[in-house]
């Protein structure tokens, strides 16, 4: 069986005026289903790039990445939009929750972009938000929110259709330290529960060491620590 | 949902089927204004309006079903299709080329083959473009899928619709055309009060007492309204601990937006209603004196008119026929001397064709049949009916006071000619303004001269007859009452000679604006030739085409008003784009598609457009009723009418409103393409 993602000889360059920089240069790694792993590397080496890639938000120069065994960059815009709509939910190191919606509405996004109808939407949105343990700010604006607070709501968003993979940019890199270590504790229990795929970008070694894997990005390539 | 990617169509197919759909679309304008005209009682510009408008609505079509077949915009492939459609317009026009004699010569040289060619391709590679716009934005190159649900919810929070904006805005669209409206209700009831003469007990005065209530009901409103916005703002300012609440310069922005588009609707809308005021009211006053079309033949024999105007009358459409006779002639009374039309009439149907004897405003028109019954001149008939009511005031009155006198000291017709010969001249009846010139009142007697009289050794001679003046006549055209002079049919004939002829019979239709198509069936249910018809359009041409020339530039003038403000859409909209660039990029990591990202854009844009759409024609109805109650004084001696007229017309208010609208959108797809193009990282990387 053809593993959960899996990235082929990813190459990923950008030109800066006249030069080009090359960011990922032929990296090649798989997950497996509900496997979770952290990536670390020094600042500027492509982390945020690589899992750009991974979940298709950002299309590699050359090589592939395969999904559950199909090629995602191969996939229409439409396709593309429900792969990223279904099988993938992000996380970044801001929240980047829409200011104007209450915690409910922003968890309820991604099911309206399915178009679900509102009331569906809103129940998962809720079920989920309970899970993260924000049962009782259902209806407070993100700026209402503590910033734990704000990071768990980001994470409900990403999880609320139930995706096959998280993949996490660097998620408590804003937060303090007892914070921080909440959130990731939360998603070592939702990788069990739920059985989802993670890749979690980390600058806390410790929190690194806790992970089932532990991946490191250096010169463009991804290799096992 | 099964997704299959399904392949877009080769360029060559795509440029093939839209060449196709743009010569059938040329097809149904060309055969829909065959079929119109010949089919019904449309005017011709109703039967272009229509055909065109048709013929767009199908190129639109055909741009959006492209879009789906090509699964974009395609343009290149629709440019090659027009380029082509445009050749083959060309030589199709020339092999259309009409008759030399034809007046409307448009296709006459190749230069304007080449600029109507032209147009023909441009316009179907702009509106294919359009069209297929709408294709894209229901997702044209996946799944259809017009539903706007969380897009609207993104789009309000750009646009910041909340309750309190919308409660801002309510006031705005409700405020000045209401104060507007009454203004003009105020100057109409004070003109009513001071026209009801000064005198005992005003009954305006009432109206004034529950005006005054009303006043002061406003005030309390705005009052209340004022209160509750510093409270609103004070409340803002409380906010809570670090939340910070700013007003990004997007809002200001699509506040400008709005306004823009609400000045230039606004502009529109009034300017078309005070054009079309004065159409309405030329347009009246021309068909108040002159018939809908003139049945004439092509030849001076028309004696069998009497079987002709029973077999007119009986044609569907015809609502009246009336004989008559022209003719010029000279007019004098004591010293003066005036040119004059003088037409022959039937007193008894006169008034089925025109609205001759609503004109009256001193005397009988019957009395032209009947000159017995014309009072002497030893007093003054008084001026009666509607028509004399608009005359009035002092100078009017002096003029009537100073005939009577004139009377009075100079009884020359008295003394001339016998009381029993006198009452026998038949009677005639004059315009205003040509009582004026001649000073000749109901009663006088005027001679009547026409050039052409007898022949005799030394050359022509003129024949003259007296007339004695029957009554005075105010259409509200000053040409009309200086010029016209009415006289009975047989008198006529017998003036001039004509034994039972007479020059032609005039018609009048129940819808005035399908005279023409209704005269070609007059003229056919007589058996065509030698008769004819001109209806008043064509009779009264360069009045009227320089008028809808006038409206017409007009009307672009002002459109470049309401674009210009959908340029303000356009640069509110990319600052909106940069402003919500972040957010665009999440939206499209949890999976929103292209088409949503433009939708939510489009929305704004056209909610935008239609906020200040509704605002703008509010304004200007309320505008048209201020200027038609106020009354904004005119120079008569110019206009020859003393108040600017002002004709609501609630289709050129839809058509306003369709302009400005389809404007709107316009401006919405570069912004909404641009940001339905940007990538998820563009949003992402900026931190």
């Amino acid at each position: 069986m053809a593993p959960l993602v899996e990235a082929r000889a990813v190459h990923k360059s950008y030109w800066l005026g006249e030069k080009e920089i090359h960011v990922l240069r032929g990296a090649s790694f798989a997950l497996e289903a509900g496997e979770m792993a952290s990536l670390v590397g020094p600042s500027g080496v492509g982390k945020s790039t690589f899992l750009h890639v991974i979940g298709t938000l950002d299309p590699p120069t050359a090589g592939e990445v395969l999904f559950e065994g199909r090629d995602t960059f191969k996939m229409a815009e439409e396709e593309l939009a429900t792969f990223r709509n279904r099988s993938v939910g992000f996380v970044f190191q801001f929240h980047y929750l829409l200011p104007e919606f209450s915690a409910l509405q922003n968890v309820a996004m991604p099911g309206l972009i399915s178009r679900l109808s509102r009331e569906q939407a809103e129940s998962q949105a809720k079920e989920m938000l309970e899970i993260v343990g924000l049962g009782h700010r259902l209806d407070h604006k993100p700026g209402e929110l503590s910033g734990g607070e704000q990071q768990r709501v980001a994470l409900a968003r990403a999880l609320v259709l139930k995706p096959r993979l998280l993949l996490a940019d660097e998620p408590t890199g804003n937060l303090d330290e007892a914070t921080g270590e909440g959130i990731h504790q939360l998603l070592v229990e939702l990788n069990r529960r739920l059985g989802i795929g993670a890749i979690v970008v980390t600058h806390n070694p410790r929190l690194a060491e806790r992970m089932p894997r532990r991946l490191r990005l250096s010169e463009g390539l991804v290799v096992d620590a | 949902m099964k997704l299959g990617p399904r392949p877009a169509a080769r360029p060559a197919t795509v440029a093939v089927a839209a060449f196709v759909l743009f010569l059938l679309g040329a097809g149904l304008q060309y055969s829909l204004a065959l079929w119109l005209g010949g089919a019904t009682t449309l005017s011709r510009d109703a039967v272009s309006a229509i055909s065109f408008g048709a013929e767009g609505l199908w190129f639109l079509l055909a741009g959006f079903a492209l879009s789906f077949l090509g699964r974009g915009y395609r343009p290149l492939e629709n440019l090659a299709a027009s380029l082509v459609f445009g050749v083959a317009t060309f030589f199709v026009l020339r092999a259309l080329k009409p008759p030399s004699f034809s007046y409307d010569r448009f296709f006459a040289s190749t230069g304007e083959l080449v600029v109507w060619s032209l147009c023909a391709g441009g316009a179907s590679w702009f509106l294919a473009m359009w069209g297929a716009s709408f294709g894209m934005l229901i997702g044209a190159n996946g799944h259809a899928d017009p539903r706007l649900r969380y897009e609207w919810g993104i789009a309000r929070t750009h646009l910041r619709l909340n309750r309190h904006s919308a409660r801002i805005l309510l006031v705005a669209f409700i405020v000045p055309p209401l104060l507007l409206w009454w203004g003009g209700q105020m100057a109409w009831s004070w003109d009513q009060m001071r026209r009801s003469n000064a005198g005992d007990v005003p009954p305006a005065m009432h109206v004034s007492a529950r005006q005054i209530l009303l006043i002061a009901a406003a005030v309390v409103l705005v009052l209340a309204l004022v209160l509750r916005f510093i409270k609103a703002r004070a409340d803002l300012a409380r906010l809570h601990p670090g939340q910070r609440r700013k007003r990004p310069a997007t809002v200001v922005m699509t506040g400008i937006s709005i306004a823009g588009v609400a000045v230039g609707v606004w502009a529109l809308t009034v300017v078309l209603s005070v054009m079309s005021g004065f159409e309405s009211d030329l347009k009246h006053k021309i068909l108040g004196t002159n018939s809908h079309a003139l049945l004439l033949k092509y030849s001076t024999d028309f004696s069998e008119w009497r079987s002709v105007l029973p077999k007119a009358a009986a044609v569907p459409g015809v609502a009246g026929v009336s004989p008559f006779i022209l003719n010029e002639v000279i007019l004098s009374h004591g010293q003066t001397v005036t040119g004059a039309e003088l037409k022959g009439i039937d007193p008894a149907t006169a008034g089925d064709v025109s609205e001759l004897p609503r004109q009256v405003i001193a005397g009988e028109l019957r009395w032209v049949a009947t000159p017995q019954d014309i009072p002497g001149t030893d007093r003054l008939v008084e001026p009666t009916g509607e028509a004399a009511k608009q005359l009035g005031g002092p100078e009017y009155e002096q003029y009537l006071e100073d005939t009577l006198k004139r009377r009075q000291s100079h009884p020359e017709e008295a003394k001339k000619i016998d009381q029993d010969a006198l009452r026998n001249l038949p009677g005639i009846c004059i315009g205003k303004e040509m009582s004026h010139q001649l000073r000749a009142w109901v009663g006088d007697v005027v001679n009547v001269l026409t050039p052409l009289g007898e022949m005799t050794p030394t050359g022509p001679v003129p024949r003259s007859r007296p007339f004695r003046v029957a009554c005075i006549l105010y259409s509200g055209m000053y040409e009309y009452d200086s010029k016209f002079v009415y006289i009975g049919i047989p008198e006529a004939q017998k003036f001039f000679r004509m034994g039972d002829n007479v020059v032609g019979l005039e018609l009048k239709f129940t819808d005035v604006d399908a005279a023409r198509a209704l005269g070609r069936r007059v003229v056919a249910a007589l058996g065509g030739f030698p008769y004819r018809t001109k209806d008043w359009a064509e009779l009264n041409r360069n009045l009227f085409s320089a008028l809808k020339l006038e409206k017409l530039a007009m009307a672009i003038i002002l459109t470049f008003i309401v674009l210009v403000a959908c340029f303000n859409i356009l640069s509110t909209l990319i600052m909106l784009v940069l402003e919500k660039t972040k957010e665009i990029s999440i939206l499209k990591s949890m999976g929103a598609r292209d088409a949503s990202v433009m939708k939510i854009f489009v929305v704004e844009g056209l909610t935008i457009g239609a906020i200040g759409t509704a605002m703008g024609l509010l304004l200007g109805y309320a505008t048209c009723s201020f200027i038609e109650k106020f009354g904004l004084q005119l120079d008569p001696d110019v206009y020859y009418i003393s108040n600017l007229p002002v004709n609501v017309d609630g289709g050129q208010f839809v058509m306003v409103a369709a302009i400005s609208l389809a404007l709107s959108y316009l401006a919405t797809l570069y912004p909404a393409t641009k940001a339905s193009r940007l990538s998820p990282v563009d949003g992402l990387r900026e931190e």
